[in-house]
């Protein structure tokens, strides 16, 4: 049996069509991780700010 | 097939001496965008800062009617003229289809915009200055605004958000 001495890159780059979906997808999941960091991270308006408004002359 | 594989043993074959030289300006090009990208925020004042609160319509809706009350002088149209004092934080409301309050500023006095959306995605664009800010129902922009100019300024909505999207147009007057 021969062993098949290419590497990982070289098989990888030989791939367009897995290239082309690979382009996507990390794009697409890194893009909607950023964006559940971003929603669960925002704070609510500070109470002490709330009260000047409401209450504050 | 448009994309072929390309010959075996492709990737060990030796790159040109230009072709290296092209592959490295390209990638120094690439860097330096990246660098100006996030360098141009501080340098170029292209992008605003913005601090952003989660809310709802309803608590944006009470704080807008509380501020407005307290700097009302006045009504168009049904829509409140509020003229807030420097330094203060002014709430604005956007709603299919208009931007409430209308606003008298003064020249060179520095303002906390707080703004947001009861429905739907609006664009809050200040012309002719051209400054553009997309608004989500849900969260409070908030802004630091200095008008450096008087005049009358119009707020358009930049967001297509229906029928009236067009109509949409609000007003700052900036005072001396």
């Amino acid at each position: 049996m021969v062993e098949d001495k290419t590497s990982f890159l070289e098989r990888l780059l030989d791939r367009p069509i897995a290239l082309l979906i690979m382009s996507n997808a990390i794009f697409a999941v890194s893009y909607f991780i950023w964006g559940v960091m971003k929603v669960w991270t925002t704070s609510p308006i500070p109470e002490a700010l709330k009260e000047t408004i409401l209450g504050g002359k | 097939m448009a994309l072929t594989v390309p010959e075996k043993g492709w990737f060990q074959t030796k790159i040109a001496k230009d072709e290296k030289a092209w592959i490295i300006i390209a990638l120094i090009v690439c860097l330096s965008l990246f660098v100006l990208m996030a360098g141009w925020h501080v340098v170029g004042k292209q992008n605003a800062s913005s601090i952003v609160y989660d809310t709802s319509p309803d608590e944006f809706y009470k704080l807008s009617q509380a501020n407005w009350r307290k700097y009302k002088i006045g009504e168009e149209e049904g829509i409140p003229v509020v003229k807030p004092p420097a330094g203060s934080d002014v709430f604005i409301l956007a709603t299919t289809w208009r931007w409430e309050p209308i606003l008298v500023l003064k020249k060179g006095a520095e303002y906390r915009f707080h703004i947001s959306s009861m429905d739907l995605v609006h664009g809050f664009s200040l012309q002719p200055l051209n400054m553009n800010f997309v608004i989500h129902p849900q969260y409070d922009y908030v802004l630091t605004f200095k008008p450096t100019s008087s005049g009358d300024f119009r707020i358009i909505c930049n967001e297509f958000c229906g029928f009236g999207h067009h109509t949409m147009i609000g007003k700052i007057t900036v005072e001396e």
